[in-house]
């Protein structure tokens, strides 16, 4: 007689056979099963299971709680993260309010071109008579949307394949890190050239290059990390209540491994900081009188030996942000693997 | 040689010119020059007015020379040639600059614009200045030992005059000027163009202002690097695409300096293929380099006050032309009043500060200008005055103001450029949206779509870089007449028309200086195009270099160089 009892995973005896496959106590099994034929929540042997699981959910949140504080707290006292995080925010705060506190980055005065720093001109003046100060504090504006969107982009998309790959293994597995790798031998400068050749430019654009071409390491993390997660307890019993392969990967699964994920996003910020800046450079991202730290750089590098103020501030400010970001990494980094 | 006749009766109309204060003894040698007089001859014009005689070919390094060295290799540095250096289709500096030194052109022009006899001896036109008369040189061979002779020069032409041939120079210096079979050899030392119509300026178009006209053997198939066949001072030796180009000297070159000296003093030269202007500079600086052909202003700087450098300044005659392009709105119903308008936004000096460091002459919206090309009337100035702007801008009906594209390629100076006007329109009202694009965006398109997409030509208002040009006249053929070949503006004036073929059948210097005057009005009355400067060339070198000559910069003629050991 085929056993016609319906499952906690609904009528279907494949299911429990599959549990059973995957390793679940049998008697388990059975228990969930009654229950669900009976309409009732599974009372396990042993006394108020229910409200011991919520005891045991309870204290596992406060748990969680407790260490966010303690990561918070730790991230706090930590000189390195504390130190980005401040350059970070500055320049945050520069590309949102820099337009209500310097003059106009864009505003000409070919009387004063080249001007040396001075009271009134800070950093200068570049070959148009622009003041430099304003258009280095002007200049974290394209840079600091460019950067997080591609990271953002890259951590989507890097996410999901790596979840896709490290959660179902096998041939899905092999198919996409052999392309993956293929992706990855690609040098990222030349490749996000060739894009922006093909597509043409525009910010839009060049987020989309960038953060497709990170997509790749990104997975590879994201993949290593589920794959040290796919076999922990809770995974299993996720499988094991039946529930489908997005929910486990998503809910269950992708919670567990935000550090690596935190930590790798950070790492490409740092990088997409400076190809974004390295392809303003090279003249493939916005055009002039744009006060871009890259393409300033690029434009006004002719001046280097006569008035280095034009080149060095903007280079400067690159240097703190890449750098900033790098600290912040490092920070978390370091706190995390306490 | 010009007949005696010719010569006496229109050197006595120049004297007259001068001594009735119509005409300046530099314009004067000039206008002489072009009509094929010889030093000489110039010469005795001067003493008839009164004046010394004076060399006219002088360089800016030309004082206090030492005497010349033989030997030794000079180096030069520059971009690569766009192209393969066809002689025929070239346009770039590189290309210009490596041709040049084993070619030659039947006339070269001075750094003053007046022109010196090069394989041609002398030259003169007929009474109605459409069929002008060519002596070449005689004894001259080209490097492979065949003779230089009339045919030669016709062959050139005919090549250059092909409609399939794709010469640029000779397109926009002989449309509707010289046509093919135009040109014919009387004998083997004679040769006589033919012209479609009178034109005083003529030999202007046959000198090195017209880059393409090169005399190249009759022989000639279009693979000038492997049959490099020339006559100039130099043999090329190598050439290896985009990294350097050699040559040695011509033993059996045709030219001797004042003292009878065989030319060229040099053993040969290199030229180093660098993109980048930045790094050309810091080649020249550490020394690895002697000269850089032409040294762009913006970054050069260092250059000026490096204390083993001597930068040369020539009165160039390049141009930036901002059209405004009349088939296109708010031109075409705005009219004259707006182009004006916009013309009166910009602080001329100040531009002229920001790009060429104060080094270029400034422009008022016309090609005749004396400051310029010296056989010119003097031009009205326009200096910035946003009351008259706002004035114009009503008058033309956008008295609350207006908005306008201008469209750029983002190739040497002109995004700068743009950026300037931008902000220097915005006072009068006049908001200016810079659309940027890449060189090769901007200049997209064939021949045969000239007219049809290319932006340089169809956008509304544009940045166009114009290479020097030795004529006022030439310029205007090729850019304001209704069926000038690289028309941005558009413009179709009949007065100015009918004014400009009447200045160029004239070699009254009377008529022609009263009839330029009215030519400068109608383009600055009108104003299709801005011309805020003309642009100074400059050339650096080690202070050890001496005697590369022009015009301006982008020729580089080595043939009389020389370097001392100091």
């Amino acid at each position: 007689m085929p056993d016609d009892r319906p499952t906690p995973f609904g009528p279907d005896p494949d299911l429990r056979e599959e549990s059973m496959q995957l390793g679940a106590d049998p008697e388990m099994i059975e228990l969930r099963a009654d229950a669900a034929s009976e309409g009732r929540d599974l009372e396990l042997p042993g006394g108020d299971h229910k409200s011991k699981a919520l005891e045991a959910d309870a204290a596992a949140t406060a748990e969680q709680k407790r260490q966010r504080r303690y990561l918070v707290k730790a991230l706090l006292r930590s000189p390195t993260f504390m130190v980005g995080l401040i350059i970070v925010l500055f320049w945050v705060f520069m590309a949102l309010f820099s337009a209500f506190i310097t003059q106009s980055p864009t505003l000409t005065d070919p009387n004063i071109s080249l001007a040396a720093p001075s009271a009134s001109h800070w950093f200068g003046t570049d070959d148009l008579g622009r003041d430099v100060f304003a258009r280095t504090m002007a200049g974290a504006r394209t840079v600091l949307i460019i950067a997080p969107l591609a990271t953002l982009l890259a951590l989507l998309w890097g996410g999901i394949i790596g979840l896709i790959a490290g959660f179902w293994r096998g041939i899905t597995d092999e198919i996409i890190m052999r392309l993956i790798d293929v992706l990855l031998a690609l040098p990222i400068i030349i490749t996000s050239i060739l894009i922006l050749s093909l597509l043409g430019k525009g910010t839009a654009i060049i987020i989309v290059a960038i953060g497709a071409l990170f997509t790749p390491v990104v997975s590879r993390t994201v993949r290593a990390a589920v794959i040290g997660e796919r076999e922990r307890e809770y995974v299993m019993a996720a499988r094991l209540r039946g529930e489908r392969s997005a929910f486990v990967m998503v809910r269950e699964i992708l919670p567990n491994i935000t550090q690596p994920i935190i930590v790798e996003g950070t790492i490409r910020l740092g990088y997409a900081v400076f190809t974004a800046a390295t392809l303003s450079f090279l003249g493939f991202g916005l055009a002039p009188p744009s006060p871009d730290w890259g393409l300033t750089i690029s434009v006004e590098r002719v001046f280097l030996q006569i008035a280095p103020w034009t080149v060095l501030f903007p280079a400067a400010a690159l240097a703190s942000l890449v750098v900033a970001v790098n600290l912040i990494t490092d920070g978390l980094g370091r706190t995390f693997s306490k | 040689m010009a007949s005696a006749k010719y010569e006496r009766e229109y050197g006595q109309h120049l004297v007259e010119q001068v001594l009735k204060g119509k005409m300046t003894r530099r314009q004067m040698l000039v206008r002489a020059s072009v009509f094929g007089f010889s030093m000489t001859a110039a010469g005795s014009l001067l003493a008839a007015c009164g004046g010394d005689s004076t060399d006219s070919s002088s360089s800016p390094s030309a004082a206090g020379m030492p005497a010349p060295v033989m030997g030794g290799i000079l180096k030069l540095i520059g971009p690569a040639p766009i192209t393969d250096p066809d002689p025929v289709t070239i346009y770039d500096q590189g290309g210009i600059v490596l041709v040049s030194q084993f070619l030659e052109y039947l006339i070269n022009l001075n750094d003053d614009n007046s022109l010196r006899p090069v394989l041609a001896e002398s030259w003169t036109p007929n009474d109605t200045l459409d069929v002008w008369t060519f002596k070449l040189r005689t004894g001259v061979t080209f490097n492979d030992g065949t003779p230089f002779e009339a045919e030669d020069v016709v062959a050139t032409m005919e090549r250059l005059l092909d409609p399939e041939g794709g010469s640029g120079g000779a397109k926009s210096q002989w449309g509707g000027v010289l046509s093919p079979k135009g040109t014919k050899a009387v004998d083997a030392t004679t040769v006589e163009f033919t012209l479609d119509k009178p034109y005083a300026d003529f030999p202007y178009t046959v000198s090195n202002g017209n880059y393409n006209s090169a005399i190249l053997s009759r022989s000639y198939k279009g693979d000038i690097l492997k049959n490099a066949v020339g006559t100039g001072a130099y043999i090329l030796d190598q050439y290896t695409p985009k990294q350097k180009a050699t040559f040695k000297k011509n033993p059996t070159y045709w030219g001797k300096d004042d003292a009878g000296k065989q030319l060229p003093y040099l053993d040969g030269l290199e030229y180093i293929m660098v993109e980048d202007n930045s790094a050309q500079n810091l080649q020249l600086q550490s020394g690895a380099v002697d000269c850089q052909p032409q040294t762009v202003f913006q970054g050069a700087q260092a250059l000026f006050q490096d204390p083993n450098l001597r930068v040369d300044i020539y009165p160039g005659t390049g141009i930036r032309e901002i059209a405004f392009n009349q088939t296109k709105e708010p031109w075409k119903s705005g009219g004259a009043n707006l182009c004006q308008a916009v013309a009166y936004c910009l602080d001329r000096p100040a531009i002229n500060k920001a790009l060429y460091d104060d080094r270029s002459n400034l422009g008022y919206d016309t090609f005749w200008q004396e400051t310029v090309f010296p056989s010119s009337p003097p031009a009205p100035e326009r200096a910035q005055d946003y009351d008259k702007a706002k004035q114009l801008l009503a008058d033309a009906g956008h008295a609350g103001g207006l908005e306008i594209e201008l469209t750029v390629a983002k190739y040497l100076e002109n995004p700068q450029l743009a950026q300037l006007i931008q902000d220097q329109c915005k006072p009068a009202g006049i908001t200016v949206k810079i659309n940027q694009m890449s060189y090769t965006e901007f200049y997209a398109g064939s021949d045969a779509d000239y007219y049809g997409t290319t932006p340089w030509i169809v956008a509304p208002m544009t940045i166009v870089e114009w290479g020097s040009r030795p004529a006022p006249g030439i310029y205007a053929a090729a850019m304001l007449l209704p069926d000038a070949v690289w028309s941005s503006s558009h413009w179709d004036n009949k007065d100015f028309v009918s004014t400009f073929d009447e200045y160029e059948s004239t070699g009254d210097e009377a008529m022609r200086a009263e009839l330029a005057t009215k030519l400068s009005t109608l383009q600055q009355t009108d104003t299709p195009i801005m011309l805020p400067f003309f642009i100074s060339q400059a050339r650096a070198q080690k202070k050890n270099v001496y005697n590369i000559k022009g015009p301006g910069s982008i020729y580089c003629d080595c043939s009389a160089a020389y370097m001392t050991t100091a």
